[in-house]
C-alpha cells in the first residue's frame, strides 16, 4: 500500500481501527449498563477470538469460503460461552451486597483474564499473530486511485453489517427493548415484568459475541497477542468515558475518535506512544468534563 | 489470648514485637543470605499491600495502579542518587515527589468511582511504563534496560529500612483505623453519599488517603532500588507486579490491619514454592487466587477465619441457650 496517498490511507485506517474499538466498547458498555459489572476479561476475549480466527484462517485444509464460515461461527460460539460465563461466575456475585459485589466482580473477571493470558502464552506462544491479504488468498485491489488490500474492505463491510444488526436487535427485538428498559430504570423494568436475570445473561452473551467480532476484525486489521487484552479493556473504558454509555451512538463516536487519535499520532508523532493515547484521553476528559461520568 | 490474661490488641502487639525483634536479629543469627533476600521481598510487599489497603480496604477504592507510586518513588530515588546528592537526601527528596504525584493524580482520578477508578488506575501503569521506557527519558531513567545506581553493598541497611517501613506502615494503618480520619474513610467505603451528607469531607479524606498510601509505597520503591541497585521497568511496572499488592491484600484480607501481613506471608510461600516450580504460569496462579477469593471469600483468609469463628461461637451459644431452656 505504499502507493496510496497518505491522507486517504490514514482515513481508512482510522475508520477501521475506530470501528473495531467501537464494536468492542459497545459490548463492554452494554454489559456494564445491564448486568452492572465491568467485564475486565473483555479485551482478552477479543484477543482469544482473534487467535481462533487466526488458527482457522491459516489452516490450509479448506477453501476460503468454508474457513470464513467457520470464523463467523465463532460469534455464536462466543455468545454461548458468554451465557455460560454469566450463569456460572457472574450471577453468584450479583446477589452479594453492592460493595462486595464490586470487589468480587473485579477479582473474578480480572482473574479469568490473567488465566486466559497464561493459558494462551503457554500453548501458542507470546508472538503477535496477524493475517495478511496474501495469506488469505485475497487480491489487492485499486479503488479510485487508492490501493487497498481487499481483506480490509471486507473488514469494513463486516463492521458496518455488525453495527446495523446490533442496532436493529437493540431497537426492535423484545430482548433489546428489555435491555434498554433495564439500563434506564432497573426497578421499574422489574415491576413491568422484565426478566432481569435472563436479560442479564443474554446481554452478557451479546457482549462476548461483540468481543468475538472485534477479535476477528483485529486479527485482520492489526494483530492479536496474549498480553494485549488488558490494554484493550482500558481502551474500551476510555471510549465509553469519551462517548458516554447512555446511547449506542456514544461508543461509536468515541471508538472512531480513539482510533483516529491513535492512527494520527502514530503517523505524525511516534508509534511508540500510541498505546498511551487512550490513557491521556481518559485523563483529559476527566479533567475537562467530569460531570456525567460518575455513575452509581 | 485469654489464658495469659491479655486483651486481643495487647496480644497482637506482643506477638508483633517479638516477630520484629526476631527479624531484627535474624541477619546476625539464623538468616542465610537467601533467607535475607526472601524476607526482604516479603517485607517490601507487606508494606506495599499494607499501604494499598489504606485506599483499597479502608476507603473501598480499588486502586489497581498502586504500583505506580512504588515506581515513581523508585525512579525518583534513582535519579536523585545518580545526581550524587547522597542516599539520605535522595530518600528524603523522593517522598515529596511521590506525594506531589499522588496529589496531582487525585484531581482527575478521584472523580471516578467503583469500576471506573479501578480500570483508570490500571491504565496509568501502562502509561508510566511507556514513559520511563521511552527514548526521550532514557538518559535519566535508563530506558527499558532499567535504572541503575552505584552498588555500595546496602543490603543490610535496606533490609532494616524495609523492616522499619513495614512496622511504621502497619502502625500507621492501625492508628488511622482507630482515628476520626479512619472512621471517615470507612464511612466513605460503606456509602459515600451518606458519608457526605453526615459531614465527612469526602474529597479531602479520599485525597489524603491516596497521598498517605502513596508515600509509604514510594518509600518502599526507594528501599527496593537501594537493595537491588538495578531495576528494569518491566519488573516494576509489568502487569504481574501491578497486581501483586492487590493480590496480597485480598489474599490476607482487605480492610483489616493484620490481613496484608498474613497475605504477604502466604504469597511469598506460594511465590517461592509454586511459582519457581511453574514460572510459566505465574500470572495464571495470581488469576486463580483472584477467582477463588472473588467467588468464595472476599474477606480473604482473615475474613474467612472470622466468619468461621463467628459461626462456631454462634452455634455454641445456641447450644448453651438450648440447654438452659430445657424443661
Amino acid at each position: 500500500m505504499a502507493a496510496a496517498p497518505p491522507l486517504a490511507e490514514l482515513v481508512l485506517n482510522s475508520l477501521l481501527l475506530g470501528g473495531i474499538y467501537a464494536l468492542t466498547s459497545l459490548g463492554f458498555s452494554i454489559v456494564f449498563r445491564v448486568v452492572g459489572i465491568l467485564n475486565l476479561a473483555h479485551g482478552d476475549l477479543v484477543m482469544v477470538s482473534g487467535l481462533f480466527a487466526y488458527l482457522v484462517f491459516t489452516s490450509d485444509l479448506m477453501p476460503f469460503t468454508i474457513r470464513l464460515l467457520f470464523v463467523i461461527l465463532l460469534i455464536p460460539l462466543f455468545a454461548a460461552f458468554g451465557l455460560a460465563f454469566e450463569r456460572v461466575l457472574i450471577r453468584p456475585l450479583l446477589r452479594k451486597p453492592p460493595n462486595e459485589a464490586l470487589l468480587s466482580s473485579v477479582l473474578v473477571t480480572l482473574g479469568f483474564s490473567l488465566v486466559l493470558q497464561d493459558v494462551w502464552a503457554n500453548s501458542f506462544g507470546t508472538l503477535q499473530k496477524s493475517i495478511t491479504s496474501e495469506s488469505l488468498g485475497l487480491p489487492i485491489i485499486t479503488v479510485a486511485g487508492l490501493t487497498v488490500a481487499s481483506s480490509r474492505l471486507l473488514a469494513l463491510l463486516f463492521i458496518v453489517i455488525a453495527s446495523i444488526l446490533l442496532f436493529v436487535f437493540v431497537r426492535k427485538s423484545y430482548v433489546g427493548k428489555a435491555m434498554r428498559a433495564i439500563s434506564q430504570d432497573r426497578e421499574a423494568a422489574m415491576f413491568l415484568g422484565v426478566n432481569l436475570p435472563n436479560t442479564s445473561m443474554i446481554t452478557f452473551g451479546l457482549g462476548t459475541s461483540l468481543a468475538a467480532v472485534g477479535g476477528i476484525l483485529l486479527v485482520i486489521i492489526q494483530s492479536v497477542a496474549p498480553f494485549s487484552g488488558l490494554p484493550l479493556t482500558v481502551k474500551a473504558l476510555a471510549v465509553i468515558v469519551l462517548g458516554g454509555t447512555g446511547s449506542m451512538i456514544g461508543p461509536l463516536i468515541g471508538g472512531i475518535a480513539l482510533g483516529s487519535a491513535e492512527t494520527l499520532s502514530a503517523f505524525f508523532i511516534d508509534p511508540y506512544w500510541s498505546p498511551g493515547i487512550a490513557v491521556i484521553i481518559l485523563v483529559a476528559v476527566l479533567l475537562l468534563r467530569p460531570t456525567g461520568l460518575v455513575r452509581r | 489470648m485469654v489464658l495469659i490474661g491479655l486483651s486481643r490488641i495487647r496480644f497482637a502487639f506482643l506477638l508483633g514485637g517479638l516477630l520484629v525483634v526476631a527479624l531484627a536479629v535474624g541477619p546476625f543469627t539464623f538468616l542465610s543470605l537467601y533467607g535475607l533476600n526472601v524476607i526482604f521481598f516479603l517485607l517490601i510487599f507487606a508494606s506495599l499491600a499494607q499501604s494499598y489497603d489504606i485506599v483499597g480496604g479502608l476507603t473501598g477504592y480499588i486502586n489497581l495502579g498502586h504500583i505506580t507510586f512504588f515506581g515513581i518513588g523508585l525512579y525518583a530515588f534513582g535519579i536523585f542518587i545518580n545526581m550524587r546528592i547522597g542516599p539520605l537526601f535522595s530518600f528524603m527528596l523522593g517522598v515529596p515527589v511521590v506525594a506531589l504525584f499522588a496529589a496531582a493524580l487525585s484531581i482527575p482520578f478521584l472523580r471516578l468511582r467503583g469500576f471506573y477508578f479501578a480500570v483508570a488506575t490500571l491504565a496509568l501503569v501502562g502509561l508510566l511504563d511507556l514513559a520511563v521506557g521511552s527514548n526521550a527519558l532514557a538518559p535519566i531513567t535508563g530506558g527499558f534496560a532499567g535504572i541503575r545506581i552505584v552498588a555500595q553493598n546496602n543490603q543490610f541497611a535496606s533490609y532494616y529500612l524495609a523492616l522499619a517501613l513495614t512496622v511504621v506502615t502497619t502502625l500507621s494503618v492501625y492508628l488511622i483505623r482507630t482515628s476520626k480520619f479512619g472512621r471517615g474513610l470507612l464511612s466513605i467505603r460503606d456509602d459515600e453519599q451518606i458519608a457526605e451528607v453526615w459531614g465527612v469531607n469526602t474529597v479531602l479524606y479520599k485525597r489524603l488517603a491516596l497521598i498517605i498510601s502513596a508515600i509509604f509505597a514510594g518509600f518502599a520503591g526507594e528501599v527496593y532500588l537501594w537493595f537491588l541497585t538495578i531495576v528494569a521497568p518491566s519488573t516494576v511496572l509489568g502487569l504481574d507486579v501491578t497486581f501483586r499488592p492487590v493480590t496480597i491484600a485480598l489474599l490476607g484480607g482487605t480492610g483489616s490491619v493484620i490481613g496484608p501481613l498474613i497475605g504477604s506471608l502466604l504469597f511469598s510461600v506460594i511465590d517461592q514454592g509454586l511459582i519457581t516450580q511453574v514460572s510459566y504460569f505465574s500470572r495464571g496462579v495470581i488469576g486463580i487466587i483472584f477467582l477463588l477469593v472473588g467467588l468464595a471469600a472476599p474477606g480473604g483468609v482473615v475474613g474467612f477465619i472470622k466468619t468461621q469463628m463467628v459461626r462456631r461461637f454462634a452455634i455454641s451459644r445456641q447450644r448453651v441457650s438450648r440447654v438452659r431452656n430445657r424443661p
